[in-house]
């Protein structure tokens, strides 16, 4: 078993009879899986979502095997909980008793194990929860009203609503002695991952958030950016797909997005380097790697990213 | 054209690699494409109807024109593949700790 899946089994059996099914089948009662069997490392292709703890663990010679499994538990919990809530509140998944209920004790033995982990992480992560939560309801209100954004304040709020992927990297580091300045590089390496992440997300994935109503980066700093050029409001709020889209390519929003990704992997390097974090500098390379492929294709060809991704299964059956 | 560049040219997969990184390229064509395939009609017969052969035929044309004549065709296995990925989106992919889980 995965070690991921393995931690989460052992959170399941300490809850109480009546959520354990809804625990056990989690990642489809929320809609990230096709199957009620599908387990947590099945549901996301980068490791370093759960597990972000292991990826920078070399960077703290004196961790210890148990200390390390709190911090990727406690980090797993994390982002599980974050996911429920942020499916709730966009209305994607019903609020059942039941699924408040398993949240309130993800939430609660996440807070037990970084307590246990550093003593003052639980509250540092219940404050990074309610960051998050703050980033979540800032961003679906810029984004329904179709407002103009920058690139500073897109990563601003990007960056909030990431708040709950460094409580416990940071714990494990504070646990194992290392020190101020050892915390806040591992602050601006995982800053980095998230941010490069979200990036590169909403990028590829824009069309797909603009259909379901909520809007998307893209199309708001599109706004932005159209703005500049004319040197005045757009007033205008195009609701047509296509030309909601040639506005985006026009403006070369996408190409923008990938190289602030990059940006953001190249700034976790230099971090995770400094760290000594084999993991993470192997992983970040990777993404620059594929970056660096990627963002001249995006430069020549506009809109090459998202039809990449929507051809992606086709290429993987037939191509290779 | 040498015996090998033939041989390249009539190699069906390197024609479905030309098809795909062409579709890459240009939105139109993508969009084109996408239109085309959501007109063919997916029955439960094993047999492709006569309507599902039309449009097969003129989304072959189609792709012949931007491949400027090398493309053998599409088969209706090949195309019913491409609907269920590209219009019906069966299959999804994407990254970050917000979405990078497949949507179902």
């Amino acid at each position: 078993m995965n070690s991921i899946d393995a931690l989460y089994a052992g959170f399941v059996s300490t809850l109480p009879p009546e959520l354990l099914p809804l625990a056990r089948v989690l990642p489809h009662a929320l809609g990230l899986a096709p199957v009620e069997q599908a387990t947590w490392s099945e549901v996301f292709s980068q490791a370093v979502t759960l597990e972000a703890p292991r990826l920078i663990a070399p960077a703290f010679p004196a961790v210890q095997p148990e200390q390390l499994r709190s911090a990727v538990l406690g980090h797993a919990l994390s982002v599980i909980e974050a996911f429920g809530t942020d499916r709730i509140a966009d209305g994607q998944v019903r609020a059942s008793l039941e699924l408040t209920t398993l949240l309130v004790a993800l939430r609660r033995a996440r807070d037990t194990i970084l307590e246990g982990l550093a003593p003052g992480f639980g509250e540092v992560a219940r404050a990074a929860d309610r960051e998050t939560n703050e980033g979540i309801l800032e961003e679906n209100a810029l984004l329904k009203r179709l407002g103009a954004a920058t690139f500073e304040e897109y990563a601003r709020i990007s960056l909030a609503k990431q708040a709950v992927g460094f409580p416990a990297s940071v714990a494990l580091a504070r646990a194992t002695g290392a020190g101020e300045r050892v915390e806040a590089m591992v602050r601006r390496a995982l800053a980095g991952v998230w941010l490069g992440l979200q990036f590169e997300d909403d990028a590829i994935d824009w069309e797909d958030d603009w259909r379901r109503g909520g809007g998307a980066w893209a199309v708001s700093l599109a706004r932005r950016r159209l703005e500049a050029v004319r040197d005045q409001r757009a007033d205008e709020r195009p609701t047509e797909p296509d030309l909601v889209r040639r506005r985006v390519h026009r403006m070369g929003i996408l190409y923008s997005m990938l190289r602030a990704a990059r940006h953001q992997y190249r700034t976790a390097w230099r971090y995770a380097r400094l760290l000594q974090a084999g993991p993470l500098v192997r992983w970040t390379e990777q993404r620059l790697a594929r970056l660096d492929t990627v963002i001249p294709l995006e430069r020549r060809h506009a809109g090459y990213v998202v039809r990449a991704m929507k051809l992606a299964p086709w290429a993987k059956e037939v191509l290779t | 054209m040498s015996a090998l560049a033939s041989q390249t040219v009539n190699d069906p997969h390197v024609q479905l690699r030309r098809l795909y990184s062409s579709l890459l390229e240009e939105q139109n064509r993508f969009d084109e494409f996408k239109q085309l395939l959501s007109l063919y009609p997916v029955g439960e017969e094993d047999e492709e109807s006569d309507d599902a052969r039309s449009v097969r035929a003129k989304l072959n044309a189609r792709i012949n024109e931007w491949l400027c004549g090398d493309f053998d065709g599409l088969s209706a296995t090949q195309v019913a593949l491409w609907r269920s990925i590209v219009v019906e989106e069966r299959i999804n992919v994407a990254l970050s700790p917000w979405k990078e889980s497949n949507i179902y």
